[in-house]
């Protein structure tokens, strides 16, 4: 049973506020004395999934669902869709347009990044029909 | 151990001058200041001295915990500890003359920092080339602004492994330069008072910091503002009868250009071998990038320097000048110097020896004095909170005395506050709720009444009344949490208020109640109040009381 559940918006191309509900989640996570490692895993991932929003899709929701035993992160976009999911799995594969390389995103490490920071990744996508990305968390805690 | 026990409070909140505008509220980054009944009040458990509250209180009603430093004179060995930043309060005057004011001053050495902020520098460069794995431990963060420290220990305790492991230079100075005079001269160390010029209220009681081990020694801080105009006095009096001295020791010689630029962001990296560094002034920027930070950007940088006063330790809000004027002062400075460092490697192997690191203990105690300490939130309480926060106006107002609309909610859950010191809710809180929110004892204030007895009730929270001499009747249709008014003063009536659960009994007409029931109203805790007025007259207040 989930216990909170709340949800972020994520604009295309608004590299100015990118980052802002990953932080915000992260500072939820530090109320509840959740330990350093696990709030550390839960940014990094909850930022990739932001940019990744931020760069291919149009605009994108994130959702954060807390329960005492798992945080699960859900990021849901009306993009473009992955064609090949495999493929989009592979570190160094990227489709970012050059302008986005400039700053220093679109190195192919998203995607792979966040499966090896999460306890659970699963990735949900198709031309045209936008990209859902899960990713749990165990946290060690009973009582949240 | 408690924080507050073994924490020095770095600040003091003067409530005379206070006028309750929350201006300090609004800037603590660590949320430690409320407005209650007017006035500021520091939750010291939560401060981490950053300073940012001393400059923007309109009324200069804050001020910095200090020393009274002209106690130094008092102790037998003196020696002064001298940052960078106290060159730079002194326009067209070189170090050296600084360094020999001090002196005149009664200080029996001067001990120049840039000294070992030098050494420190090497070992830095020393550890980044240690890093073999590119991305990995990176980027190293600056431990030198103590402020940051703390803020990292209390807000971003996943960034503590990235500290630089360097004990910092203030730790090394004062531990070398005591055990060192005290051999010298032959005396006892603990004769050796050490007194650190400081341009922040942070280090006020540096033994209770980041040290190693309890010091021997006498080591106090002194404000830069504290001892500056005395200072500037006897550099001018040096014209007239000048000091002849030369430096005995390498440590009392003046600094040369390089080190000068530590007082100003991004001193630190400025001539080093460390390239690819970003360098970070003011506290909501370091704010900002700690962060991002943890969101795990700027793997690409070797270091990152953080100051939280603008412009790095020249803002500090312990400086007798204006920041910029003190910037212009030290690129002065440098121009007529040669920007070099002022020792090579020779030393520096002997100096950062292996126990000169931070070993994970320091990091543990560190988290331990400086890390958060309220009590974690459970998830109930967590939506509780936005539950409240959805109900809030979400201006960050600040009228309710807490720095933001996220915050006063979870005040509210943790039992600080209550709803209605919201000024825009308060008001549209429905006269039922509201005189729930009522407490027994602002009854006794705001109805002007004596109270007889069962002060331990007082807390009790109040709904709604009923006025009523005949028992039975106030058996049949009081309910509970109501607020009782009666002529009747014998014992029963408290009987008849424990079984309905009333939360406390106004006498009316200027009756008295016996002992016995007094006594009674004690036991069970129902608080007996007195009033002259009849219980119309009082029932009507309660219900303007009610707001209805």
């Amino acid at each position: 049973m989930e216990n909170l559940i709340k949800t972020f918006f994520i604009k295309h191309r608004d590299f100015v506020h990118a980052g802002k509900p990953s932080i915000e989640i992260k500072n939820i996570l530090k109320s509840l004395n959740t330990p350093p490692d696990i709030i550390r895993r839960v940014a990094v991932c909850g930022y990739e999934g932001e940019m990744n929003v931020v760069m291919h899709a149009y605009n994108g929701r994130m959702n954060l669902a807390l329960s005492a035993t798992r945080i699960e992160i859900r990021i849901t976009d009306k993009g473009p869709g992955i064609q090949d999911i495999d493929q989009a799995m592979q570190v160094g594969f990227s489709t970012a347009p050059d302008e986005f390389r400039e700053m220093g995103f679109g190195a192919g490490m998203g995607l792979p990044n966040m499966k090896k920071n999460a306890d659970r990744f699963e990735i949900i996508s198709a031309p045209g029909e936008g990209t859902t990305i899960t990713m749990e968390f165990k946290t060690r805690g009973s009582d949240g | 151990m408690d924080k507050a026990e073994i924490l020095p409070c770095y600040v003091s909140f003067d409530s005379r001058d206070c006028t309750g505008c929350g201006a300090c509220v609004k800037v603590c980054p660590t949320k430690a200041i409320r407005i209650k009944d007017g006035k500021s009040i520091l939750l010291v458990e939560s401060c981490i001295g950053g300073g940012e509250c001393i400059g923007v209180c309109p009324r200069g009603s804050i001020t910095p915990t200090t020393y009274p430093y002209r106690q130094f004179r008092k102790t037998r060995f003196p020696v002064v500890l001298v940052p960078p930043v106290l060159y730079s309060q002194f326009a067209n005057v070189p170090p050296e003359k600084v360094l020999k004011g001090l002196k005149r001053m009664g200080f029996k050495h001067t001990v120049d920092m840039s000294y070992f902020l030098t050494l420190f520098k090497k070992a830095t460069e020393q550890h980044i080339q240690s890093l073999d794995t590119p991305g990995e431990g990176r980027p190293v963060i600056s431990t030198l602004c103590p402020v940051v420290l703390r803020l990292i220990a209390f807000r971003f305790p996943s960034l503590m492994g990235l500290l630089h492991p360097v004990l910092r230079p203030v730790s090394l100075m004062v531990k070398d330069v005591a055990a060192f005079l005290s051999r010298h001269h032959g005396v006892d160390i603990g004769e050796i008072s050490i007194f650190y010029l400081n341009p922040c209220p942070t280090q006020m009681t540096p033994e209770s910091s980041t040290h190693h081990h309890t010091t021997p020694y006498l080591s106090r801080t002194i404000g830069i503002n504290q001892i500056f105009a005395e200072l500037k006095h006897e550099i001018k009096s040096l014209e007239e009868s000048p000091l002849s001295y030369e430096p005995e020791f390498e440590f009392e010689k003046p600094p040369t250009g390089n080190s000068l630029l530590w007082a100003i962001s991004g001193g630190e990296t400025a001539g080093s071998t460390i390239q690819n560094s970003i360098a970070i002034s003011g506290m909501n920027q370091t704010i900002e990038y700690l962060e991002k930070l943890e969101l795990g950007l700027f793997k690409e940088y070797d270091f990152i320097e953080f100051r939280t006063c603008r412009e790095g330790c020249v803002g500090g809000s312990l400086c007798a000048v204006d920041k910029y004027a003190a910037k212009n002062n030290l690129l002065q400075h440098i121009a007529r110097f040669e920007t070099k460092d002022r020792h090579q490697k020779n030393p520096i192997k002997n100096v950062y020896a292996k126990e000169r690191f931070f070993d994970s203990l320091t990091s543990a105690k560190m988290e331990k004095i400086f890390g958060q300490k309220k009590e974690p939130l459970t998830i109930a309480e967590l939506t509780k909170i936005n539950r409240i926060y959805n109900q809030l106006p979400r201006f960050n107002c600040s009228a309710c005395g807490a720095p933001d609309c996220l915050t006063f909610a979870e005040d509210v859950v943790r039992g600080r506050a209550t709803l209605l010191e919201c000024r825009v809710l308060g008001q549209k809180i429905s006269p039922n709720t509201r005189s729930k929110m009522l407490k027994v004892k602002d009854l006794k204030e705001r109805l002007n009444l004596v109270l007889a007895a069962g002060e331990e009730g007082l807390d009790r929270s109040l709904s709604g009344g009923y006025c009523g001499d005949l028992l039975s009747d106030v058996m049949a249709n009081a309910s509970e949490h109501n607020v009782w008014l009666t002529v009747q003063t014998h014992q029963n009536i408290v009987a008849v208020a424990v079984l309905k659960e009333i939360a406390c009994i106004i006498i009316t007409c200027g009756n008295r109640p016996d002992k016995a029931t007094c006594h009674k109203a004690d036991e069970e805790k129902i608080p007996l109040f007195l009033s002259d007025r009849s219980a119309f007259d009082l029932a009507t207040d309660l219900g303007l009381l009610k707001g209805g």
